[in-house]
């Protein structure tokens, strides 16, 4: 008896170990409501020995303190619950039957996650749990690493939906870290240090270019418009040239004109006229130089004397250029004027161009340093007989006006 | 009787008394090893429904070593915290049979060669909705036989912690102020003067149509 005894005995503690692998493992929610039978606190066994003490006292100290009768479970998340998982407090409740707070707390690999349901009896008192919860201003501030502080947190929160209680603040320790402000790194200061000198880069880059693109575009320029200044005494020179050749003419017109005798009264007005225009044109040589508009006016004065001493008919001079041939056809200038104007200038206003004149300096720019080739007529007539009578072409007194100038010097 | 009853003490002791100095009392471990007594599959009745079991065991049955799988649910909250190579070793230990031992939870794979000269590779990922026999073979199609190393335990115990490695703080000097500066200045000039280039052409471009429409 005492063998056979032994013999099933031994073969019951052999086959011991194996029993409850072998035997049908009941679902998820019915091994959880069967735990809670005898404790509220329900540890997954596979989790069991790597929860601190620490977390299991402070769940149990919230529950123990709570208003209404709390169910925890701690779980890791398997496929069995992949489903289920948010449904998990209302099958427990459907499991148990009894009014309170139900959480499910999920982790997976470190991430802990938790779902809670609150059910209580019919009153007239409380709130939502949601409704507090979304109330909770620090609600997702709370660290998800640890099991504990989500678990108390939401019981906290169940009481203040059951009987209005103040939510409690949140300790220190059960917060995400505040992020500290480190400013900016390494990376963005030299970040900085290249925009900013980027910034000064492209001003400078920019100002220099626009500098010395301008000063090189005035120097050609100047360069350009600077063939009068530097051949005006070219040009100039050749237009006094033509003006002394023109009163040589002049004074050998008159003088063959003096010479002879029993001079027509006609013949004597032409002398005097003549000779008025060769003293103005002689007026307009002696004082000044270098001054293509004096030559101009003296060219035109000298020409229209050499002609007036040979009996040929007064021509007036090309309004544009008084150094052209002179102005034999009329044109339309501007406000209705009619000016005279030679073939050449007159067929380019007829084709709606502005003939190119006789181009003098002027002052331009903003200090008026800069010197600018520019047709005479835009000038201040007040300044010039010769432009104020486009060198006779407009009205024939520039001979008076010279005239009249030389004796106010006087 | 009294000696009966001292022999059943004496057994219950050794038994649990040697298990648990062998391997920490994992409940995964304990049931995986019971299981293996049988075949060398364990699945947790957790993660029953996404296992093949026929095809599993037709996968390990083809492998050329000794394979013993555990399908259970692991990471940092578990006493492995983790480490799941060394939960496959605590789980060769506790098996006490030479071969490679794999550990499963349906998304990765993770093995330990015990007593034999292999090698495994530390980890798989699977791949979405891939069968669990599927991720064992290819989990195994990374085993190779290794000439250099020799046959022994797998790891038991966790890594000694790696020293924390230190770096130099990176500094922000005035040198390197300028110097980012000056490289600024200089891709500026570059850039400003092409801009200004760019001007000074386009108002090339433009003076003789202003002039034409001035005439």
């Amino acid at each position: 008896m005492p063998v056979r005894f032994l013999t099933a005995l031994l073969a019951a503690l052999a086959f011991l170990p194996a029993l409850p692998a072998a035997a049908e493992t009941p679902e998820p929610p019915d091994r959880i409501a069967a735990a809670w039978r005898t404790d509220h606190l329900f540890v997954d066994e596979r989790l069991r020995a790597a929860i601190p003490a620490t977390e299991v006292d402070r769940i149990r100290t919230a529950m123990r303190t709570a208003a209404v009768p709390v169910y925890v479970a701690i779980t890791p998340r398997t496929p069995a619950l992949q489903k289920i998982r948010y449904d998990l407090p209302t099958l427990l409740h459907a499991r148990v039957g009894a009014p309170g707070l139900y959480v499910v707390a999920v982790v997976d690999g470190d991430y802990w996650s938790t779902n809670a349901e609150l059910y209580r009896q019919a009153g007239l008192r409380g709130r939502d749990l949601t409704s507090v919860r979304g109330d909770d201003k620090r609600r997702l501030d709370i660290v998800s690493d640890r099991p504990a502080p989500q678990i108390v947190r939401t019981i906290q929160q169940a009481s203040t939906a059951f009987d209005g209680r103040a939510l409690p603040a949140v300790p220190a320790g059960d917060l995400e870290p505040e992020r500290p402000r480190r400013g900016l790194s390494v990376t963005d200061k030299s970040d900085r240090a290249v925009y900013v000198g980027l910034g000064v880069g492209g001003l400078l880059g920019l100002a220099l270019t626009l500098v010395i693109g301008l000063r090189r575009r005035g120097g050609s320029k100047r360069t350009h418009e600077g063939r009068p200044t530097d051949a005006p005494a070219v040009d100039t020179h050749r237009v006094e040239l033509r003006a002394d050749g023109k009163i040589t003419q002049a004074e050998r017109a008159l003088a063959r004109l003096d010479r002879r005798r029993n001079k027509t009264t006609q013949q004597l007005d032409r002398r005097d006229d003549a000779y008025r225009r060769l003293d103005a044109a002689r007026a307009l040589r002696a004082d000044t130089t270098d001054d293509v508009l004096a030559a101009a006016g003296a060219l035109v004065l000298a020409r229209q004397a050499e002609r007036i001493a040979s009996g040929a008919a007064l021509e007036p001079p090309c309004f544009f250029d008084p150094t052209h041939a002179p102005g034999t056809a009329k044109v339309d200038w501007s406000d209705e004027v009619e000016v005279p104007a030679c073939q050449p200038c007159a067929s380019a206003v007829r084709r709606r161009k502005t003939p190119r004149g006789l181009q003098v300096p002027a002052r331009s720019g903003l200090l008026g340093h800069d010197r600018k080739q520019v047709p005479y007529w835009t000038l201040d007539p007040e300044d010039s007989p010769m432009v104020a009578t486009g060198f006779g072409a407009l009205s024939d007194d520039l001979a008076e006006r010279i005239t009249a100038r030389k004796d106010e010097v006087r | 009787m009294r000696r009966l009853l001292l022999l059943l003490v004496a057994t219950v002791w050794l038994l649990t008394g040697t298990a648990s100095a062998t391997t920490p009392a994992d409940p995964r471990i304990t049931a995986a090893v019971a299981a293996w007594a049988t075949q060398p599959l364990y699945v947790d009745p957790d993660y029953s429904s996404v296992a093949d079991r026929a095809e599993t065991l037709q996968v390990i049955s083809g492998a050329k070593v000794p394979v013993y799988v555990a399908v259970v649910p692991f990471g940092e909250w578990f006493p492995e915290q983790g480490d799941i190579p060394m939960l496959a070793g605590r789980m060769a230990a506790a098996n006490g049979k030479p071969g490679l031992y794999v550990v499963m939870d349906g998304d990765r794979s993770y093995g330990a060669a015990h007593q034999l000269g292999v090698y495994a590779p530390s980890w798989t990922y699977a791949e979405r909705d891939e069968s669990l026999s599927k991720q064992l073979s290819e989990y195994l199609d990374g085993v190779r036989a290794s000439k250099y190393s020799t046959p022994k335990p797998a790891r038991t115990a966790p890594l000694p912690p790696e020293p924390e490695r230190t770096y130099p703080k990176e500094k922000f000097t005035v040198g390197k102020a300028i110097g980012n500066g000056v490289g600024g200045v200089v891709l500026g000039l570059m850039g400003g003067g092409i801009l200004g280039g760019i001007v000074l052409i386009v108002a090339a471009l433009s003076r003789p149509r202003r002039r034409e429409g001035r005439a």
